[in-house]
């Protein structure tokens, strides 16, 4: 059951983690509040009734790509100056932003049938839900293609990071040239 | 204890998602690009298991949604991670802005 009290904590917990992800000027600190947003999601989703994606949440979004983007940090930031941005209010931004928010809040609160709909029933059990996700009439080949999806995904972001004999090649080749115009010099 | 409706979910949902637009839109850095996208993400995602709570229709569609918009968030940011470490390699920069040559 999702209580007035739990959602307003874990709410101010996902917004206030949320908005300093986006305007933290060091990259690395964005990322540690992004981790912190995806574990307060997963509560929040936990207490929605969603219990197995709300562990699939914390496993994906708080364990492997909180890992991934601190990692992409490290190799492209290297030095403290390269990971810090100065961080500028963009009124151009927040004005689309705000529109947007205005946009959505006005259809949600413009459609009198969401406001009848406060009683929340009972989620569908665990082994219902695999059953069904599995199932060849049900959604099993649409699983199977995007687990597919993701493995092709995966093997391509290997495959355009590893080059990094090629890196290597490039850096001598320039090391060589400039070599050969000192000598010329002499 | 009073319960949360689905119109508070709701408005929640799209005041986080208007942080990650904000963000995606404003900052310079890639790598902050790509981690407002996911507070986009995570946005939709609290949207759908609020759906699949109050909307009995929707109970075990929505979640299946949830599930196929994690895997697919996932491969975004795999190939989004790995491109800005490519476009790193070959320019030394990863600010977008910088990023403004064609077949450089």
């Amino acid at each position: 059951m999702l209580s007035a009290i739990v959602f307003c904590l874990l709410g101010f917990v996902i917004l206030i983690s949320a908005a300093n992800c986006v305007s933290s000027e060091n990259v690395i600190h964005g990322a540690y509040w992004l981790l912190l947003c995806a574990v307060a999601v997963a509560g929040m989703t936990w207490f929605m009734g969603a219990e197995y994606l709300a562990v699939t949440q914390l496993l994906l979004y708080a364990g492997a790509v909180s890992v991934l983007t601190i990692f992409t940090v490290m190799v492209t930031h290297r030095s403290h100056e390269s990971a810090c941005t100065e961080v500028k209010l963009s009124w151009s931004a927040l004005i689309l932003a705000l529109a947007f928010f205005a946009l959505i809040a006005y259809g949600v609160i413009a459609t009198p049938e969401l406001a009848t709909l406060t009683a929340a029933h009972e989620p569908i059990p665990l082994a219902e839900f695999g059953a069904e996700l599995f199932a060849v009439d049900g959604h099993a080949f649409a699983f199977e293609i995007a687990s597919l999806v993701l493995l092709v995904a995966l093997v391509a972001a290997v495959w355009w990071t590893k080059d990094s004999d090629l890196d290597g090649e490039r850096i001598q080749k320039s090391k060589r040239k400039k070599a050969a115009k000192e000598d010329n010099h002499a | 204890m009073p319960e949360v409706g689905l119109v508070t979910a709701l408005l929640f949902a799209a005041a986080l998602f208007s942080v990650g637009l904000y963000g995606a839109i404003s900052r310079k850095a890639a790598v902050s690009i790509l981690m407002s996208l996911e507070i986009m993400l995570f946005a939709i995602t609290l949207n759908l298991v609020a759906l699949a709570r109050f909307v009995p229709a929707a109970q075990p569609h929505a979640w299946f949604f949830t599930i196929f918009l994690m895997v697919l968030g996932a491969a975004e940011i795999a190939i989004g991670l790995s491109l800005v470490v490519a476009l790193y390699r070959r320019s030394r920069t990863s600010a977008v802005e910088d990023l403004c040559e064609l077949k450089g």
